[in-house]
């Protein structure tokens, strides 16, 4: 049998009473929705204890909040198209700055240009994950030497006339095994980040899985706040041959050595494993007092896993949300994408 | 009491007056009713009444008006006095003198009343004709007092109860309502006695057999909740002339579903009706069945379309299939103003989709869900509501929620505004801070609101503060979670 309900709406001159027969169960279930996870971390950088300087290690827990979504409609090679897109030209790439796609699978993905009469993106052509129609995407904006210390040195480092009187900002480079340093300058008229050469370096990139060095040469600790939203899912980076300084990427959880995916059984995979350090890839994890360990994963029969230089088992040995550490790919292992594992 | 009539024609120029002078004897006082027929000429706006003692030596005037009787007093008794009438226009044209009539009023005898002229009628059948003016004199008694009754030739047709009397004094009105569903003839009688004599006056009524309008009564406007269904109770159909053949009817909504009940006793019947369910359905039935049927509270329901929300409104023709008499079918329409109310976050779909997307079920996942996220921007419906972003434009959370670290007394925290929609009780908006993403924390013991601004009639931004501070190697997590009751 139908009850009967008193309507009364706002903006409705009109109060009648209906018989209500039916009232589906959907019309008065919960529904619930949130937005992403966004986090603030603070990164202690140490002063340098006097004198001297001292080398800090981090590495991001953040990624930058997306600022596009949508899903690709057709791919060819170098190319990207979403044909539902409203973007604008160049909206993802020139003088906009850097950006990047952040696609379900974890792939990152650089955007050259952006094209609005035919809702194209122009991406490298080699890529962690080929990129297939239906795949979902976001666009992040790259964080920069800007971004993270502030555009005006926000984060309190140091400021000099070169990188001698200045702290440091240091970015290895994997691909090219360069370590490239950066400072602020006070020099009047060329206030700002600036290369070691004096460029320019304020839009330098940092992408978010990259480990990051801060040469201290003052006293007091410096704390660096940052903020962001979490990574969801998974995260899929290059390691490339040579020294790579990485971080997990997780905002609060610690990930154990086991836990990382970084050995996957296939050395054109994963990290290559060996009876021994020498042979095998090494993960070098930085304490904060600057003291190394060093890790490999052992092949050895009966002996199968993470072990530290001393032969010790270290599967359980935590990297830290916020750690960078070091992967040592030893030639003539080429590169792998590593598949960072969510949080 | 002796009647002289006499007819005679005048004419003069371009206009003529058929006079019939009707003379009544005087009473006491000595005064007479004369009448006369009217002039066919269309220009004539009055006439003028001549009278005296001598033949064609008229020495009184009396300006009748636009009128074809008048009393003439203040005559002696047994004097002879001879009257004619002349015709005149607007613009002073006046006729030859009508013929003369001659009379010798006396005193002291009573004399019939009486009756003007009733002109013949015509009307349809089941109609009742409006009251028709006419009126009594006499020269004795007051009008009031005089007694009007009436007859007819035909009482099959125009039963004496159903004619009623109306007016007062010198001007009355007769009403006729003839029986139901009769056509024909009749002569109507008035009679109009003064207690002791009697005046009448006859004229004719017809009555066509032309086949009557049927006449449907819808409720008043109606407001019904968001896909509920209801009952629409109130609809009933009469035709005086339906008799008991086929009516049609169709129950139609521009956004809606009708159903019609098929289970009422001698109600409508499933056979009876197609399209039962839909947005335009037929029905076939005598009008019994279908009155039976309606007069239920339940026996019309309404529902609107899949998430409607508006103005619709539920028309009903009826057809009487020709249900009876000549001149073939005769329909009528009427409609409900039906108001389909729901909340804002339904209106704001309304107002953001499509409406074949929105009555579309199988989209539910993909268009209009409070989940779904059509723009794939990675927010859902509820969520671009609830912080006044576009559902079909992709834009970042941003454009409703941003974050900051702030400052307060030396210490790092992490707040968050975003924007509330004021007067919505129906969303909750619970911004929440953790420290791992597993136990997340609200309310004044987690979170402080820092202020609270207004932005327009709908929106105001609400900035709260984490009342943890961001310390080293323990991050802290903000989210706003949005809950739809």
């Amino acid at each position: 049998m139908g009850k009967e309900y008193a309507v009364s709406v706002p903006g409705w001159r009109t109060l009648l009473t209906v018989i209500l027969l039916t009232v589906p169960e959907a019309g008065w279930a919960v529904v619930e929705s949130a937005t992403e996870n966004f986090v603030a971390s603070a990164t202690l950088i140490q002063g340098n204890g006097g004198s001297g300087a001292r080398v800090n290690f981090f590495a991001l827990q953040m990624v930058p909040p997306p600022v596009y979504a949508g899903t690709v409609t057709a791919v060819v090679l170098g190319t990207l198209i979403d044909a539902n897109a409203n973007w604008s030209a160049n909206q993802f790439s020139g003088t906009n700055g850097s950006f990047y796609l952040d696609f379900d699978s974890g792939a990152r993905v650089d955007i050259l240009a952006t094209d609005s009469l035919t809702k194209t993106l122009t991406i490298p052509t080699a890529l962690a994950v080929p990129i297939a129609v239906g795949n979902g995407y976001c666009i992040r904006k790259h964080l920069t030497l800007g971004a993270v210390f502030g555009k005006n040195n926000e984060a309190g480092l140091t400021p000099g006339g070169n990188v001698a009187q200045a702290d440091n900002v240091l970015v290895h480079v994997a691909q090219t095994q360069q370590t490239l340093t950066y400072f602020y300058s006070n020099v009047p008229g060329f206030i700002g980040w600036y290369s070691e050469s004096y460029a320019p370096a304020s839009n330098v990139v940092i992408h978010p899985e990259n480990g990051i060095m801060v040469r201290r040469r003052s006293t007091p600790d410096v704390v660096l706040y940052l903020q962001g939203t979490t990574k969801p899912g998974l995260a899929i980076t290059p390691v490339f041959s040579g020294f790579n300084l990485l971080g997990t990427l997780n905002s609060q959880r610690a990930l154990k050595l086991s836990e990382l995916n970084l050995y996957t059984g296939n050395a054109a995979t994963g990290i290559g494993s060996g009876s021994n350090p020498s042979v095998a890839d090494n993960l070098i994890l930085v304490h904060p007092d600057t003291t190394t360990s060093s890790y490999f994963y052992s092949d050895y029969p009966g002996f199968e896993g993470w072990y530290d230089a001393a032969f010790r088992p270290a599967a359980d040995t935590l990297i830290d949300a916020g750690a960078a550490f070091f992967l040592q790919r030893k030639a003539p292992r080429g590169a792998f994408y590593w598949t960072i594992p969510a949080e | 009491m002796k009647i002289k009539l006499k007819r005679l024609l005048v004419s003069w120029g371009t206009f003529s007056v058929l006079a019939l002078l009707s003379v009544v004897a005087p009473r006491s006082e000595g005064a007479v009713l004369l009448g006369w027929d009217p002039s066919p000429s269309t220009t004539v706006t009055g006439y003028k009444v001549y009278y005296g003692v001598a033949s064609r030596a008229y020495i009184n005037v009396i300006d009748a008006g636009n009128v074809t009787s008048n009393i003439v007093s203040g005559l002696i008794g047994n004097v002879t006095y001879f009257f004619t009438v002349t015709a005149y226009t607007q613009s002073g044209l006046e006729s030859d003198y009508s013929n003369e009539i001659n009379l010798v009023p006396s005193a002291g005898s009573n004399t019939p009343p009486v009756i003007s002229i009733i002109s013949d009628q015509v009307i349809n059948k089941n109609l009742t004709t409006a009251p028709i003016p006419f009126q009594v004199q006499d020269a004795e008694t007051a009008a009031a007092a005089l007694v009007v009754q009436a007859s007819a030739s035909n009482t099959n047709l125009m039963p004496v109860s159903r004619i009623t009397f109306g007016g007062s004094g010198a001007n009355r009105t007769i009403t006729l309502s003839p029986a139901l569903n009769q056509s024909g003839i009749a002569t109507i009688t008035v009679t109009v006695s003064d207690s002791v004599a009697i005046a009448t006056r006859a004229f004719q009524l017809t009555v066509t057999g032309s086949n009557g309008l049927p006449v449907i009564v819808m409720p008043g406007p109606v407001s019904v909740a968001k896909d509920t269904t209801n009952a629409i109770s109130g609809i009933s159909i009469t035709d005086l002339d339906g008799g008991s053949g086929a009516f049609s009817v169709s129950l139609r909504s521009g956004f809606g579903r009708i159903q019609v009940l098929t289970t009422v006793a001698a109600g409508l019947t499933a056979a009876q009706i197609a399209f039962n369910g839909s947005g335009n359905v037929q029905i076939t039935a005598p009008l019994a069945a279908i009155n039976r049927t309606f007069a239920r509270s339940n026996g019309v329901s309404y529902a609107a379309s899949l998430n409607f929300v508006g103005s619709d409104t539920l028309t009903a023709v009826v057809n009487d299939n020709g249900n009876t008499g000549l001149g073939g079918a005769m329909s009528t329409t009427g409609a409900v103003a039906v108001a389909v109310i729901g909340s804002n976050f339904d209106v704001w779909k309304f107002q953001n989709f499509a409406y074949s997307d929105l009555s579309d079920p199988t989209k539910e996942a993909t268009i209009w869900g409070d989940n779904a996220d059509p723009d794939q921007d990675g927010q859902d419906n509820l969520l671009e509501f609830a912080l006044g972003l576009d559902p079909e434009v992709k834009q970042p959370t941003q454009q409703g929620v941003a974050t900051q670290v702030v400052d307060v007394n030396g210490s790092k925290y992490f707040s968050l505004s975003y924007n509330h929609r004021k007067n919505e009780p129906s969303i909750q908006y619970i911004p929440e801070v953790s420290s791992d993403e597993q136990t997340w924390s609200s309310g004044t013991g987690a979170i402080r609101q820092v202020s609270v601004t207004n932005v327009n009639t709908t929106f105001e931004v609400v900035v709260c503060q984490d009342l943890t501070p961001i310390t080293p190697d323990n991050p802290r997590f903000f989210r706003l979670r949005v809950i739809k009751n």
